[in-house]
Order: structure tokens, then sequence, then C-alpha cells
């Protein structure tokens, strides 16, 4: 489905983004991940996907850090002839009620989140207006369409996402540039797992599908949207979420 | 002033793939098939190629105009 294109996938060896990485690869797209630290792991992830035949790298990039972001656009672009899909899917949490939240709490969690989606875009966008196409996917959340206690700062980030991805996809429509976001419902990663077991069992019976969600749900979703069948789709939030908000 | 008008001309005309002989300094951006997007993309060069930081305001719409923007700003 995405035979010879590259993707640049932020936050790209673990949960989400990993399993995207993967069905990108999996479907022929070379692949561009950016994580903050080049792990092991993560140094395997990237030979995992070699071996499917594509193109794959690993930057370290802290996305809250501008010149970090501009750094990483260069050395992508110099790579790869050029980058035909962005995914902004790095993301982290910093929960705690509304008084117990620090200063640091709210702007690690704006910085990385949403500002990091920002900075990131902003970094490929000239050169995705240049080729006259381009897809961008930003990793919001159910969270950001339905707010939670506990999570004003996630929440509140989440929805900027949202009205960020609607702009781009306003702004950059007469140039071929699609971008859409993701919202996911209760995803079983490690961001997640921190909520532990009994927590997430009691999450997974309140949902209409009974269950979790995988990371591979997500993705199918994100290959989707990064195909030519999603060609005429733009400016959406498409929820991933096992009827978690309906 | 006659050099960064020329300056501009080239970037844009190369932008256009047109002739520099193509365009004066009395086209209008949207006559010649620029849009907002093109412009700020334009001036982005432009920024770098002269050096100066440009402030577009909705009253810069010919290259005449920016001509004298930048030459203001490089002062």
């Amino acid at each position: 489905m995405l035979q010879g294109k590259t993707a640049v996938i932020t936050g790209g060896t673990r949960g989400i983004g990993r399993a995207i990485a993967k069905a990108y690869a999996g479907n022929g797209a070379n692949v561009a991940l950016a994580a903050t630290r080049r792990t092991p792991e993560a140094e395997e992830f990237v030979r995992e996907l070699r071996d499917r035949g594509v193109r794959a790298e690993l930057y370290v990039c802290n996305v809250s850090d501008q010149e970090q972001v501009t750094g990483l656009a260069e050395a992508v672009l110099q790579d790869f002839p050029r980058v035909d899909i962005l995914v902004n899917n790095a993301g982290i949490t910093r929960d705690n009620l509304l008084p117990g939240l620090s200063a640091a709490d709210i702007d690690d969690v704006i910085n990385v989140n949403l500002k990091g989606t920002i900075w990131v875009t902003r970094a490929f966008i000239r050169s995705m207006a240049k080729q006259r196409s381009g897809v961008i996917l930003n990793v919001s959340s159910v969270v950001g369409l339905m707010g939670n206690s506990g999570q004003c700062n996630y929440a509140a980030s989440k929805a900027g996402v949202v009205g960020f991805t609607k702009s781009v996809a306003k702004e950059y429509g007469r140039r071929n540039i699609r971008c859409n976001a993701i919202a996911p419902g209760y995803i079983a990663t490690d961001m997640t797992a921190a909520l532990g077991a009994d927590k997430s069992e009691e999450i997974a019976k309140a949902l209409p599908l009974g269950r979790l969600g995988q990371p591979e749900d997500v993705a199918d979703l994100a290959l989707f949207l990064a195909s030519d069948m999603a060609g005429y789709i733009t400016g959406e939030v498409i929820a991933v979420d096992g009827g978690m908000y309906i | 002033m006659k050099d960064i008008t020329a300056g501009i001309i080239h970037i844009i005309a190369e932008y256009l793939g047109k002739d520099d002989s193509e365009l004066t300094a009395e086209d209008k951006f949207l006559d010649i098939g620029l849009d907002s997007l093109d412009i700020m993309e334009l001036v982005m060069q432009m920024q770098e190629e002269f050096d100066c930081k440009i402030e577009l305001t909705q009253e810069i719409t010919t290259i005449g105009k920016l001509s004298e923007l930048i030459a203001s700003q490089q002062q």
C-alpha cells in the first residue's frame, strides 16, 4: 500500500509508533524513526524493519527541542530523497489532579505532545509543499475529545493537536497535503501499563467492545490514512477506541 | 534597489519556471500565479538571500513593493 514511500515516525520505536512503523515497513515504506534515546532495543527494531526489505534509520531527537527538530529534518532529508508521510506520534503523560500538577508537569506535556507536533510538522511541511504532496498524521487521544479526570494537561495538549490538525488541513490542502488525527482510546502500551492490571481490566470491561485496544488496531488506521485509499480524507479526527467515546 | 528588484525577480522566476525577462516590478503576485503559501515560501528564501527579516503586510502585493520593503529592512 505504501510501496516506495518514505515515512517519518516520531516516538517510532515503542508502543503505537512501533506498531505503525511495522505496518508501514510491512507495506513497502521506508521508515525514519525518531526516538529520544538510541537503545539496543531500538537498534534491534530497526534491524528487524530492514529485514523486511525496506530502508530504516533511527534518529535521536527530543521533539520539544526546536533545534533538535531542525536537525532531524535536515538529517532525514539528506538520507532519504523525499518524505511522503509524517506521523507525529511522540507523546508523554504526567498525570495528576489539577492542583497537584506542577509547572513542569504541564510544560513537559504541552511541549512534547502539542508543541513537538507543531515543530516537527513545520520542519517537514516545506519539503512536502514543494513536492505538492504529503500526508501528516497526528496522534491525538480520545481524552482530547472527551476530557479525563487526572489528565488536564494531557487532555489539553491532545485537544490542541486536534485544532492544529484541522488548521494544517485547511492551510495545506491546496498543496495536496492531507492532515488527519487519530484519537486512540485505551491502548495496551507502556504508557497505559503504568495504571496497573486491575485498573486496566476495569476499563476494558466498561468498553462497548469489552477489550483494550492493541497498538496494531491504531496502526491499521494509520496505514489506511497514509495510503491513497484515504486520498479524499483530510482534517478528520478518527477515534480507535473500542467505543469508549460515543 | 535595482539589484534587489532583480534579485527578487530572479528568485520568483526560478520558482515559477519562467525567464527573468517575463517578470517586472509592477507584477502583482496573484496575477503571476503566486498564492499566500508560495509568497511565504519565497519570502523565506529571500530572507536568507538578502540577509534580512521580511515582515509582510497585506499592502505588499507586487514585486516592486516587496523590493522597497527589503531595501528599508536592510538599512
